[in-house]
């Protein structure tokens, strides 16, 4: 099943599951998703339950929050992660703020779904991922599920969470295929996957960047080094018992994320492995991430930019050295 | 004057004011104007202080680009007189530069780039998990080069380390166990003082490098030795001796530290015994004074707070007990059971606080070489019970030193039992 499919059924199983959960956002509906993400819902759920809307991020993050105070389990799906400056206003200063001042007395249990990253030649303004401006909000879980199996159940999770839950998807993880169980296949928010097991170096990664992390495993494995590669999946609230286990074993860490590098989400990873990993660590911690600018539209350069495999595993030596 | 920024501009400044305490000089004349060609070497500007005349040169070639400070002006020193460009033309006059341009100088780099380790005081960098590693194997890494590229010293520095260190075997009997290393000719053999273990040893038996078969039995009560019923002197001194007994060895180099020297003299009382050397480090059994109050705070102590003071007390200079030494120190005697048994033994052995056996004369028939080695600043044992002793026995007493001179004194200590051993024949 293709990862997008595997959202797609997620997102039917769901509606089935609960009348009050409802889609909305920018081609959702009769055009199915600019990723096809939505297909068919339209027809399956009706108008009520799948919502086109003009463009207008601002609002809809607004009507998020409110929708789900009011009693349902919207899902809003905001089409290009770079568009989340947007909607910053209703995640920080409504969403993370009101469970807080009212407690106990608001309920918010809504998702927002989007996707980024670079790869595509889609420019500086359609090819950001901005992890870190959305996992550094409080009282938010972000989630970034990798393969189909995990898209299907982390957004089945977010959906039945009772707060708000942000849904980092990856353009380029659309159309990769998966095997999906054919159980419930919920994954529960906040644990991490050990996507292959190694002792001499880890190597943390968020979404498309675990496939690249798994391919520098492969390239450090012809070389005799055997590196761990884990799947964070869940930025906010961190796994922080798979990443100290992991550095317990492997001594070496290496971080591999697709936004900036000053201020970034590696920066938090690094900080928090200082935290509670110092004494088990032999060297830094390595970050691999985009450097401070704007994703270059030529494809050259942009290649140039983006982590990948090689860097990954030229870190990894670096940290091993 | 001082190179500037990127842009390649001289900057024109008046660096000092010639030794004198001034805040301030005053521009007399300019020898160039803007626009003027400038070689190196060629003098700008002359400045005035109250004293005396300084002229200010080009450092390198270039054009005039402006003149801040006119005649006449007062510039405070460090104070910017004027430019001198290559073009002539002022940084401000070209657009500046942007961040993604390819830039002509070297990039500034990031602040998030991580950098190569560096030294504080001379100290070479380990990393946390060596660092951990090296004080559970008793490794200072201090001592140690990195096998990294970094400069770091690195987990794998430590187990190379201790796998250097000399293979020990354990010998067993009921009573006592002693770690045995192998070599050619007699055998040393190490006695611990109180409240040690025969792996306090260690670093003396490294810096040691006679080749010789070495012994380092655990006291009862200490190491990994079971308590016994041992209740003076002469009943460790006699254990030692049958226990030696069994090995069918009977030539031995001996060393004995505080209590441990006390057994080692002692032994030379005891029949079957060919002794041939005697290395003694502050020993007991020597006069009647010992730090009783020591014996029982050391003993007791239950943790690293409770351990630090007398650990200080121990030692010549405070500094010598880190935390690495008070850890290590702690972890080894982390047995409730083993504390309170040392506790006994004290008070067995050492009734009141007092020393009761003197055993100055158990050394009257001995004629081999022998050495007592005393710090002058040992607070356990005073280094005047070493007159005690007769006139065989070369006496060396350590300034600055306290109550291990083989861990405070290490070399001087392995030298001088280098000599005793080797003296022998």
């Amino acid at each position: 099943m293709r990862y997008a499919e595997a959202l797609n059924l997620a997102l039917r199983e769901e509606m089935h599951r609960d009348p009050t959960v409802f889609l909305f956002g920018e081609d959702v509906g009769r055009y199915g998703g600019v990723f096809k993400v939505s297909k068919g819902l339209l027809e399956e759920f009706g108008p009520l339950r799948v919502r086109d809307t003009p463009i207008s991020e601002q609002t809809l993050a607004a009507m998020a929050v409110t929708a789900a105070m009011a009693g349902t389990r919207p899902i809003l799906e905001i089409m290009y992660a770079d568009f989340m400056p947007l909607t910053l206003d209703a995640l920080i200063n409504q969403a993370s703020i009101y469970d807080y001042i009212w407690p106990g007395q608001v309920s918010m249990p809504f998702v927002l779904r989007t996707q980024g990253g670079g790869g595509s030649g889609a420019g500086a303004q359609h090819s950001k991922s901005l992890n870190s401006l959305i996992a550094h909000i409080p009282g938010l879980k972000v989630v970034a599920p990798v393969t189909p199996a995990d898209a299907r159940g982390l957004l089945k999770a977010a959906i039945r969470d009772p707060g708000p839950v942000i849904v980092l998807e990856h353009k380029l993880l659309y159309n990769t295929r998966g095997e999906v169980p054919d159980d419930d296949g919920l994954v529960e928010i906040g644990r991490a996957r050990i996507v292959r097991p190694g002792e001499d170096v880890s190597l943390f990664a968020t979404s498309k960047m675990v496939i690249e992390a798994e391919k520098a495993a492969d390239i450090l494995a012809s070389e005799g080094i055997s590196a761990e590669v884990v799947d964070l999946r869940s930025l906010r609230p961190l796994d922080l018992d798979a990443i100290t286990r992991s550095i317990a074993r492997t001594h070496h860490a290496v971080v591999v994320n697709e936004g900036w590098r000053f201020c970034g989400y590696a920066a938090e990873l690094s900080a928090t492995i200082m935290d509670h990993a110092f004494d088990d660590l032999d060297a830094p911690v390595a970050r691999v991430t985009l450097p401070d600018m704007p994703i270059p539209y030529s494809e050259p350069l942009e290649m140039a930019v983006l982590p990948n495999a090689d860097k990954i595993a030229a870190a990894a030596r670096t940290v091993l050295a | 004057m001082t190179r500037g920024p990127e842009d390649g501009a001289q900057e024109i400044r008046v660096a000092s004011a010639g030794g004198e305490y001034m805040d301030s000089v005053v521009v007399v004349e300019w020898h160039k104007a803007v626009g003027d060609a400038v070689a190196a070497g060629d003098l700008l500007v002359t400045v005035e202080t109250a004293k005396a005349a300084t002229e200010i040169a080009a450092d390198c070639a270039g054009i005039l680009a402006s003149v801040l400070a006119p005649v006449g002006a007062e510039i405070a020193v460090g104070g910017l007189l004027g430019l001198v460009t290559a073009d002539g033309a002022l940084p401000g006059e070209r657009p500046p530069a942007s961040p993604f341009s390819l830039a002509s100088g070297p990039a500034p780099r990031p602040v998030s780039d991580p950098v190569p380790p560096h030294r504080t005081g001379g100290r070479i960098p380990v990393s946390p998990f060596a660092r951990r590693i090296a004080a559970e194997a008793g490794i200072d890494p201090s001592i140690l080069a990195p096998s990294s590229p970094s400069g770091r010293i690195k987990a794998r520095d430590i187990r190379a380390a201790a796998a250097a260190r000399p293979r020990l075997a354990m010998v067993e009997t009921r009573d006592l166990r002693i770690a045995r290393r192998s070599g050619r000719g007699a055998p040393i053999l190490f006695i611990h003082g109180f409240g040690a273990e025969g792996a306090s040893w260690r670093p003396l038996v490294s810096a040691l490098r006679l080749g010789r078969p070495v012994l380092l039995p655990d006291l009862p009560g200490h190491g990994r030795s079971p308590i016994g019923s041992s209740r003076s002197i002469r009943d460790l001194a006699a254990l030692i001796a049958a226990t030696l007994e069994q090995t069918g060895e009977t030539e031995f180099h001996v060393v004995g530290h505080s209590l441990g020297g006390a057994v080692a003299m002692a032994l030379c009382e005891t029949g079957g015994l060919d002794i041939r050397s005697l290395c003694l480090l502050a020993p007991a059994g020597l006069g009647p004074e010992i730090d009783g109050a020591f014996l029982h705070g050391y003993a007791t102590a239950g943790d690293i707070p409770a351990l630090t003071p007398w650990l200080v007390r121990i030692v010549g200079d405070p500094s010598f007990v880190t935390p690495a030494f008070a850890g290590r120190t702690m972890a080894a005697r982390s047995d409730p059971a083993l504390r309170s048994g040392q506790a006994d033994l004290a008070r067995r052995i050492f009734p009141d606080g007092r020393q009761t056996e003197l055993l100055a004369g158990a050394l009257d028939h001995l004629h081999a070489p022998q050495r007592v080695i005393w710090g002058m600043e040992d607070r356990i044992l005073p280094p005047f019970h070493s007159e005690a002793l007769g006139p065989r026995v070369a006496r060396h007493l350590l300034p600055g030193i306290g109550h291990l001179p083989h861990l405070e004194a290490v070399d001087l200590v392995a030298d001088l039992m280098s000599q005793t051993i080797l003296s022998a024949g």
